[in-house]
């Protein structure tokens, strides 16, 4: 019980400590999970762009098609983009194809004119058929001219043909494959061909053709095993395996990267991952990210023409394992150190209250300071959370609203073209004999379409009893017009000869021979054949491939006499409207912030657009680069996506409304970013001054409350030492106040206690000091001494009492200090009479008595001749001194005690002082017994009587 | 200086509570108001949104039509249509024509065809130039339900009626597409035709707006043409706001914004230049609510604040006021060190509720469209898994290991055998074409009514470009077919199918478009989609071999879209928190899959409205809504690879249970929190105060005389030196207690009296009494015994003289060996002789009695000096000197002269003795050291004579 508060004051802190020690452990925890989280979304991310580049550079010709396409745009972002030089682009090929493709790639590069165009030389252009290629080269530019004419086609595609083979489609091959790898045959063998060309739009002025061999560009698994070995090589950490379900591994082996099994780890993980797959593909889950033997574990489907899967592997990063070895090891140290602390102090004297309490109500304050840290940290955290998901669905409703205006656009368009095409005038010209009043009909229409930014295509003009007949403004126009008739006219043959089927008299629709095979191809489903046409009635839609054209097709019956005399289809092109109303809608956003909003239209399936307003500072930047990779990886995704960087937020969107066109958000979180910290760094502050607060505060309660312990302590050791004028002041009316109030009480106790000591003899004294109550006497060897004033009694009759009490005073106050000088001890006062003991046996004890006496007499003597020169009346004193044993006790009465020594040799001494009246010297009258037991005195004695002698002189005998 | 800085301090502490706390309680008001608003600026921004949106007058007549139509049966449609129907045809936005063909279910089976709305052309229908036509469907129909099939007759009718209605459109000058149709019951069918051409977009736009009927939300609309505003019947009952709007739409503001007025909150859209008119929408906003609990709270804390203050500041500033115990103010003060950031954190908690209920609602809303994306993409992962099975069959081989049959030859029959048998998950929409080189091609099919497959021996221009493909391609494989038996008439042959495959590949390709058309060029088995407006097919294209060689193309093609079985029926769920579900249909036809629709409109009525709503305008669409305890938030969007609509829904608690939830929780922690810092204040300042009371307690008993009490010294700190002063004191006091037996009484008044003054010097003249009381014969007596003996002799004297003391007073001075000296002082010079003759009979008898003692006692009593004397450092004495006491001494001596010892008194005392005793003046005139004669008498009791001298 004694040692409790010991073991308190050093296990509280300790308490203490360890609560705070978990509180902090546990949040830090927390926090780390939720790192850990966000670290495996961000993983998630990662691996995700890593797939979805993988889905869109799983074949060769992708791959080889997004490396023509950087040269390509590298060069026309160079200033000399009007007039790319040979070896600028020799550079940029050599650069930027990688090594394995160039040795298979024969590449012409061409320069001149737009009607005339020479290969250019170069140790890494192909040399062979330049002349063949050059000139093919100038066809394909001349067939991609918008401005071409019928005989030009006709020209240009023979001898196209007759190059790179009948079914190479010479036109599609000038006019859509630009910039795609495209299937020809060359030199009698599959080849794929390139063709990009450079300059303004009136003149070009140079051009490359790539061809590479067919086997190459089909072989599937060399481009996987290609995009493997690049993705290997740029993430050290990951590697990609391309696997098929197990019953296709005959007819598609896996596709390994030769890097594999370098990371032996992974390559484990991968193992396992590979035969889980081939065992049961249902109970991994795609696109999650499941870990598998330490290693990280993704996988996907590729694409709808490749039977692989996309396996990723990625190396865990052992993180925070560590952290839960440290844990324990902080928790040993500080209780060691705090063990050492406290037992140091302890011997050291023992420890501070003041200091064990600054630091109780520190640690104690600061626990709350430390959730709402914590907290505050949190909530930091949350709002800027908040903020970026609300930014991010900003940004996001921004492009939905686009997508959403972009078919209002549609429906709103259809509309307004339908009330353009209600007009009376127009039907008579497109009704009218004359082909000539038809085509000014078309015009008429185009005209009024022109107004509300609708470009009119064809218009399909199919009436009963005659042959179809198509309007269009380019040739471009004209041939997806006359693919289209084709289909119109048999679907409009089908449902009119089905409406007058009632009606022989009816007149049908005339056919050519193309429509009938169409017609005959398609009858067996007739419904549909007919609801070609019936459901371009109800709503504007596309014909056809939806990625090639981007032409809306809408239908019109025009009757007369309650007969339907035409049908008429519209071709109309929307997508100028469409990329203004973007840029516009872009460039409304964009002005403002530093966010940058940029669309992108996927026209043929493979080649991108990129929409966005006229600067192209931030696009041109390293950022920007970075936000269009994003926005072109995303391009072939269905979904809303979204990328988290420091420094801004990509997101992207299909504008599924909009026919292949998808956009994208740069958003800027800087100020979001900026506002973090900010709202840390006060919280920051608030912390500190709230720490400082607690801390003067605590410092305040604990000199208050806890320092006056100190003073106490000192009070108390002072009044203990004998300063009994120490008193302690505390001026409130708590514990410590009434221990101040009683403290101050004992002082002056002690103080009495003190007084009261001095009227008792110090023989005595010690026993009452160790509290034992003896009362049978003991028996002690020693000296006793008697000395008196001669003649006291007749002193003060004849004298008043204040003088006589003073010389009294001076004398006992002289003498006292002469016995004590040598080791005597008072033992009582009897009127002017002085019994003084020296306590011991040997003859040191005597020869001190003897001093003792000696100096008293010598001490008188000068007090005397003191008086004598103040005039005052003088005095005489004896001294009787024996030794032998006396009886020293204490005797008890009730309320009062008495020491007393009695014995013979105190009376003996008492006599001797008597004699010491007769004395002839020094009025020294010394026992036989003391004599005896002196040995080898100083002094010399001489007889005085029975058993008593003087002491002759005061000096010692040399 | 510190004082203030202290005070200030405190002050910011004691108010910060109150000012956090009010803080708190305006943010998390102001964060509900501008909730409230910020929701109602939602609705409004949606609804005008939808108002924006160019209806589509067919989901407006389907949605709306559905729910009016929901409980009309054969029994009640009198009623509907001459009530509900009217109402509803007057507020559709644009003409429509609405037909009830109710047929008579008696036996005649007529028809009766109620019309509604604008003539639209039905009613040419019953013209005299289709009258004929009509008529006869209706005699058909009538001979049919005379035969009593009426299921037959119903699909008849309809079809025909279908038909009729399709052409009809076709006769008008402009089309009038069929909204609606549909049977009620067996014999009610409703047919809706509408005209939205002849209708200006404006004008419809101002019914639409007229007859907007919502009637906690107001809708406008200005129209740029007609310079005017219309307003929704709800601005009716607020002509103020009415007058408000229209005075700011003066103004040609672009852009959207939106204000507040008169407690409503008003959002204008932008300009649309398309439709030239400029939306707006007003809703009223709540009254703002203001919690009780606010002020109440704040107040509570502001009395605690203001009280405490003024509390502290008296006891620091003027020093007044009760003081508190250090037990009781330590853990107020820890409580108040915890407490500060505590309330410190409330001032925030409102914000983090609302930014951590956003982002856990956004989450889920994040989660909730992923989950639907996964499923979308599950459906695509089953697709590209059907695919990878296709891919399997290479040769005649491959397929004759799976269906345990041996090639025949026949292709058709062999194919059509083996599709039956592979049939994959019931994937019904699969075909399979199989071109082989020189021979015809044929397709088998399912056909749907027989649920077998069919045999088509396919000789179309098409297939031809496949062996043309093919030649090319094994040409350039290096596997041409040998065709050298054919050399005779190949050529001719081959000229003429030139010319045919030129128009087929012509027709192919614009029928696939150049992107599929190169991706068929190319050698490996290549996968397109054919999306068009009437084709939605999937194609993979293969080599097929046969022996090792090649054989044939084989093409498998299926339909997109019609496939059920592709779905991941397994990520659908009907869980009450979070369900899937997944909607399927046409145009106007819609189900769900797996799940029966009545079901799940009772079960899920909104997340069908929301799924039926996707399912409409073909794109994503979300809802909120708020139960008792729970936000459901739901979603729907097509899917990007199965038809399907995909929808769900999660459920979080809403805003007040997360609220609460969390600040029951972040409660628990404050609180554990405050009563553990509570606690631990406690424990800490019992640490403090327990010893201080413990030692407070020492002092006390101490005060009270118990100067045995001792304290613990064992302590870590300074109450271990404290308490060894303490004991020091304590002891030291013990003994000064133990002392005061020591001394005489009077030393003790004067010790105690005397204060801080010195004792010493405290001398004075006066009279006196005294006693000497010696033992007759102790020097005998202590040469002849032992020292404990001699003691206890002494004690014995010294108690009867004490006792005696007590009795009549006076006090013992000292004792001088044998002798025991009492003295009486007194102020008057009347000596007091009786008690002194009483303490001396006293003790003389009780020595006789008690020791066998024979006791001389002297008196005498004059003018003495008292006081003390001694040494003033080292020893003191208190006591009466002079002539007076001397000579009692002698007295004493004198008495012991006597043979019985006796008292001795001085002979001036004679006349003091008291009754009954006598004094015998002794023939002594000197006395040892008195110069001046002395008179002793011998006291003797006067009626016991003799006893005295006995």
């Amino acid at each position: 019980m004694k040692q409790s508060r010991k073991i308190f004051a050093f296990l509280f802190p300790l308490l203490l400590f360890l609560l705070l020690f978990f509180v902090i452990a546990e949040m830090h925890s927390m926090l780390l999970r939720e790192k850990r989280l966000e670290q495996q979304r961000s993983l998630q991310k990662r691996l995700q762009t890593i797939m979805s580049r993988i889905q869109t550079n799983f074949s060769l010709n992708l791959q080889i098609e997004n490396h023509f396409s950087k040269i390509v745009e590298k060069l026309s972002s160079s200033p000399s983009s009007a007039d790319v030089k040979t070896d600028v682009f020799a550079g940029l090929y050599s650069d930027g194809l990688p090594e394995d493709l160039k040795r298979n790639c024969r590449l012409w590069f061409f320069s001149g004119t737009s009607e005339r165009f020479a290969a250019a030389e170069n140790a890494i252009f192909c040399s062979n058929k330049t002349g063949l290629m050059a000139r093919a080269f100038t066809s394909l530019v001349k067939l991609a001219r918008p401005d071409v004419t019928e005989s030009e086609i006709g020209q240009h595609s023979r001898f196209l043909a007759g190059v790179f083979g009948e079914n190479s489609a010479p036109w599609y091959l000038a006019s859509e494959r630009r910039g795609r790898l495209t299937p020809v045959i060359f030199e009698k063998h599959q080849h794929y061909l390139y063709w990009e060309k450079f300059g303004g739009a009136n003149g070009c002025t140079s051009g490359f053709m790539a061809i590479f061999p067919g086997g190459l560009i089909e072989n599937d698994r060399h481009a996987l095993f290609r995009l493997a070995s690049m993705i290997s090589r740029e993430n050290k950490d990951l590697f990609p395996v391309f696997i098929c379900s197990k019953n296709l591994n005959r007819l598609y082996p896996p596709v390994l990267c030769r890097q594999a099994e370098q990371v032996v780890e992974v390559w484990q993980a991968a193992r396992i991952g590979i035969n889980r797959f081939y065992r049961n593909i249902a109970s991994l889950k795609p696109r999650t990210l499941q870990s598998i033997n330490d290693s990280w574990f993704y996988y996907d489907s590729i694409a709808d023409e490749t039977p692989y899967f996309a396996l990723l592997f990625l190396r865990k990063h052992g993180e925070e394992s560590d952290r839960g070895f440290m844990l324990p090891g902080i928790l040993v140290g500080i209780i060691y150190l705090w063990s050492a602390f406290f037992w140091l102090r302890l011997a050291d004297g023992g420890f501070k209250l003041e200091f064990a309490f600054r630091l109780l109500f520190f640690m104690t304050a600061m626990l709350p300071v430390l959730l709402l840290a914590f907290f505050g940290v949190r909530l930091i955290d949350q709002l800027h959370e908040a903020n970026i998901r609300t930014r991010v669905q900003e940004g996001f409703a921004r492009l939905e609203l686009i997508n959403k205006k972009s078919e209002d656009m549609i429906s709103i368009s259809s509309r307004l073209v339908e009330e353009r095409f209600n007009d009376n005038q127009l039907h008579d010209l497109l009704l009218s004999e004359s082909q000539n009043e038809n085509r000014q009909g078309f015009d008429l229409l185009a005209a009024k379409l022109r107004q509300i930014d609708v470009s009119l295509g064809y218009l399909l003009l199919m009436r009963p009893g005659r042959h179809s007949q198509y309007f269009a403004d380019s040739y471009r126009n004209s041939l997806l017009a006359r693919h289209h008739l084709d289909y119109s006219s048999a679907s409009c043959y089908s449902m009119h000869s089905k409406l007058t089927s009632e009606f022989p008299d009816a007149r049908q629709l005339l056919l050519s021979s193309g429509q009938k095979v169409i017609f005959d191809s398609f009858k067996r489903s007739d419904r549909q054949m007919s609801a070609l046409f019936r459901e371009s009635l109800q709503t504007p839609g596309y014909f056809g491939e939806s990625a090639s054209e981007n032409l809306l097709n809408y239908s019109f019956v025009v009757g007369r006499e309650d007969w339907p005399v035409a049908y008429i289809t519209l071709g109309f092109n929307l997508d100028a409207a469409a990329i203004r109303l973007l840029i516009k809608e872009f460039s409304d956003v964009s002005i403002s912030a530093d966010d940058l909003y940029i669309g992108l239209h996927d026209i043929n399936g493979g080649r991108k657009i990129l929409i966005d307003d006229a600067d192209r500072r931030i696009i041109s930047s390293e950022k920007g680069r970075c936000f269009l990779d994003f926005i072109k990886s995303s391009s072939i995704y269905k979904y809303q996506l979204e990328v988290r960087n420091e420094n801004e937020i990509f997101i992207y969107e299909p504008l599924m409304k909009m026919q292949s066109m998808s956009a994208g958000a740069m958003l800027g979180i800087v100020d979001i970013r900026k506002n973090r910290e900010l709202k840390l760094m006060w919280l920051a502050i608030l912390l500190s001054i709230l720490t400082g607060m607690i801390y003067l505060l605590a410092a305040w309660v604990s000199e208050t409350m806890i320092e006056p312990t100190r003073e106490l302590s000192a009070v108390f050791s002072d009044i203990s030492a004998g300063n009994f004028s120490r008193t302690f002041s505390y001026s409130y009316g708590n514990e410590l106040g009434i221990l101040a109030d009683a403290t101050n009480l004992m002082g002056i106790g002690l103080r009495q206690r003190q007084i009261l000591g001095k009227f008792v003899s110090r023989t005595f004294d010690q026993d009452v000091m160790t509290g034992s109550d003896r009362t049978e006497a003991q028996e002690l060897y020693g000296v006793i001494l008697f000395s008196d004033i001669r003649s006291f009694t007749t002193i003060s009759e004849s004298h008043p009492p204040e003088i006589t009490s003073q010389m009294l005073n001076n004398h006992l106050q002289a003498m006292v200090t002469e016995i004590q000088n040598c080791k005597g001890q008072i033992e009582q006062f009897i009127g002017d009479a002085i019994v003084a003991f020296f306590p011991g046996s040997d003859s040191r004890v005597c020869l001190n008595a003897i001093e003792a006496a000696a100096a008293m007499i010598e001490k008188h003597r000068a007090i005397i001749a003191e008086r004598a020169s103040r005039a005052l009346f003088s005095y005489e004193i004896g001294i009787g001194l024996e030794y032998g044993l006396v009886m020293a006790g204490t005797l008890k009465s009730g309320s009062r005690s008495e020491f007393s020594v009695v014995g013979p040799a105190r009376t003996r001494a008492e006599e001797y002082e008597g004699a010491s009246k007769t004395a002839r010297f020094t009025r020294i009258i010394v026992g036989e017994a003391l004599i005896k037991n002196l040995v080898g005195s100083p002094y010399i004695f001489c007889r005085h009587a029975d058993s008593c002698y003087e002491l002759q002189s005061l000096e010692k005998s040399a | 200086m510190k004082k203030i800085l202290l005070a200030f301090l405190l002050s910011i502490g004691l108010f910060f509570p109150v000012i956090s706390t009010h803080l708190a309680f305006k943010n998390a008001e102001n964060i509900r108001n501008s909730e409230i608003a910020r929701q109602v600026a939602n609705t409004l921004t949606v609804e005008l949104q939808q108002m924006a949106q160019t209806y589509e007058s067919s989901v407006w007549v389907h949605s709306n039509m559905k729910k009016l139509l929901e409980n009309v049966g054969s029994k009640n449609y009198k009623s509907f249509l001459s009530r509900q129907l009217p109402d509803f045809v007057r507020k559709i936005p644009f003409p429509v024509e609405i037909e009830f063909v109710v047929i008579d279910s008696t036996a005649s089976g007529t028809t009766h065809h109620y019309l509604f709305g604008t003539e639209l052309g039905l009613s040419t229908l019953r013209s005299a130039k289709n009258e004929k036509r009509c008529y006869e469907f209706i005699a058909s129909a009538s001979g049919i339900i005379n035969s009593g099939n009426r299921s037959f007759y119903r699909s008849f009718y309809k079809n025909a009626l279908e038909g009729l209605l399709f052409e009809l459109a076709l006769y008008q000058e402009q089309s009038i597409p069929v909204l609606f149709r549909r049977w009620l019951s067996d014999n009610i069918y409703v047919f809706i035709l509408t005209d939205q051409k002849k209708m200006n977009l404006q004008k419809n736009i101002a019914i639409k707006t007229r007859f907007y009927d919502r009637s906690d939300l107001g809708v406008g609309v200005w129209l740029e043409n007609a310079r005017t505003q219309v307003f929704s019947k709800f601005f009716d009952a607020a002509p103020a706001l009415k007058s408000y709007i229209a005075g700011k739409l003066h103004h040609n503001i672009s852009g959207s914004w939106s204000l507040q007025y008169s407690g409503h909150q008003i959002a204008f859209a932008d300009y649309d230049p398309k439709m030239k008119c400029r939306f707006f929408a007003a809703k009223p906003l709540p009254p703002p609510e203001k919690s009780a609990s606010h002020g109440l709270v704040v107040a509570i804390l502001g009395i605690i604040s203001c009280v405490l203050f003024k509390y502290i500041m008296e006891k620091f500033f003027l020093g007044r006021g009760h003081d508190f115990s250090i037990k009781t103010l330590l853990p107020v003060f820890f409580l108040f060190l915890i407490i500060i950031p505590v309330f410190a954190a409330t001032g925030y908690i409102a914000d983090f509720f609302s930014s951590s209920y956003a982002n856990e609602k956004k989450r889920v809303a994040e989660t909730l469209a992923e989950d639907l994306n996964e499923t979308d993409l599950q459906s695509r992962d089953l697709f590209r898994g059907v695919l990878s099975e296709l891919r399997f069959f290479n040769s005649f081989e491959d397929i004759g290991n799976f269906s345990r049959e041996k090639y025949s030859g026949n292709d058709g029959e062999y194919l059509c055998n083996f599709l039956d048998r592979f049939n994959i998950k019931g994937f019904g929409g699969i075909s399979l074409c199989l071109v082989p080189f020189g021979r015809n091609a044929v397709k088998t099919y399912l056909d749907r009514q027989f649920n077998k497959h069919m045999i088509d021996k396919v000789d179309n221009p098409l297939t031809s470009m496949f062996i043309w493909r093919a030649d090319e391609m094994l040409e350039d494989k290096g596997l041409a077919v040998d065709n050298s038996n054919d050399n005779k008439n190949g050529r001719s042959l081959r000229l003429n199918q030139e010319l045919k495959i030129e128009l087929a590949r012509d027709i192919f390709l614009k029928t696939v478009g150049s992107e599929s058309y190169y991706r068929f060029r190319q050698n490996n088995d290549p996968v397109f989609s054919f999306n068009t407006k009437y084709r939605n097919y999937y194609y993979l294209f293969k080599l097929f071999f046969w022996k090792n060689r090649p054989y044939a193309y084989l093409v498998w093609e299926f339909k997109k879209g019609t496939h059920n079985s592709l779905f991941p029926v397994d990520r659908l769920r009907l869980l009450s928190g979070s369900p899937r579900l997944a909607f399927t249909g046409e145009y106007s036809y819609f189900k769900s899959h797996v799940y029966n629709l009545p079901d799940l409109r009772h079960k899920f009525p909104e997340l069908v409205n929301v799924g039926e709503q996707a399912h409409h305008i073909r794109s994503v669409v979300s809802g909120v809504t708020e139960t008792a305890s729970q936000t459901i938030i739901m979603a729907a969007k097509p899917g990007n690879f199965t038809p399907d609509i995909l929808a769900g829904s999660e459920s979080l608690e809403n805003y007040p249970a997360f609220v609460a939830r969390v600040s029951w929780q972040a409660g628990r922690i404050v609180l554990l929190l405050v009563l553990s810092g509570f606690f631990i204040a406690w424990i800490a300042a019992l640490y403090f105060t327990v010893p201080l009371q413990k030692l407070t307690e020492a002092t006390q008993q101490i005060y009270v005389g118990n100067f045995a009490f001792r304290v613990n010294v064992e302590h870590p700190d300074e109450f271990r030196d404290i308490g060894n002063s303490f004991n020091a004191m304590a002891r030291s006091l013990d003994e000064g207690e133990r002392l005061k037996s020591y001394v005489s009484d009077s030393v003790v008044r004067e010790v105690t009296e005397s204060g801080d003054k010195f004792v010493a010097d405290r001398t004075e003249a006066r009279y006196a009494t005294i006693i000497f009381s010696s033992i007759n014969g102790f020097k005998e007596f202590q040469a002849g015994h032992s020292a404990a003996e001699v003691f206890a002799l002494l004690q014995t004297h010294l108690q009867v003289a004490d006792a005696a003391v007590r009795n009549f007073g006076g006090e013992i001075d000292k004792m001088i060996e044998d002798k025991v000296m009492i003295v009486f002082e007194h102020d008057a010079d009347t000596p007091v002789v009786g008690p002194a003759i009483h303490i001396a009979r006293a003790i003389a008898e009780s020595m006789q009695a008690q020791a066998g003692a024979k006791i001389s006692i002297g008196i005498n009593a004059g003018m003495t000096i008292a006081g003390i004397m001694g040494a003033e450092t080292a020893r003191l004495s208190r006591t009466v000197v002079g002539d007076p006491v001397n000579l009692a001494a002698r007295l004493a001596y004198v008495a012991s002269q006597q043979a019985e010892g006796g008292i001795v008194i001085s002979g001036h005392l004679k006349g003091f003795l008291p009754e009954g005793f006598t004094a015998e003046t002794l023939p002594i005139r000197h006395v040892k050291g008195k110069t001046q004669e002395v008179e002793a008498c011998l006291v003797r009791l006067s009626h016991i004579s003799g006893q005295g001298s006995a």
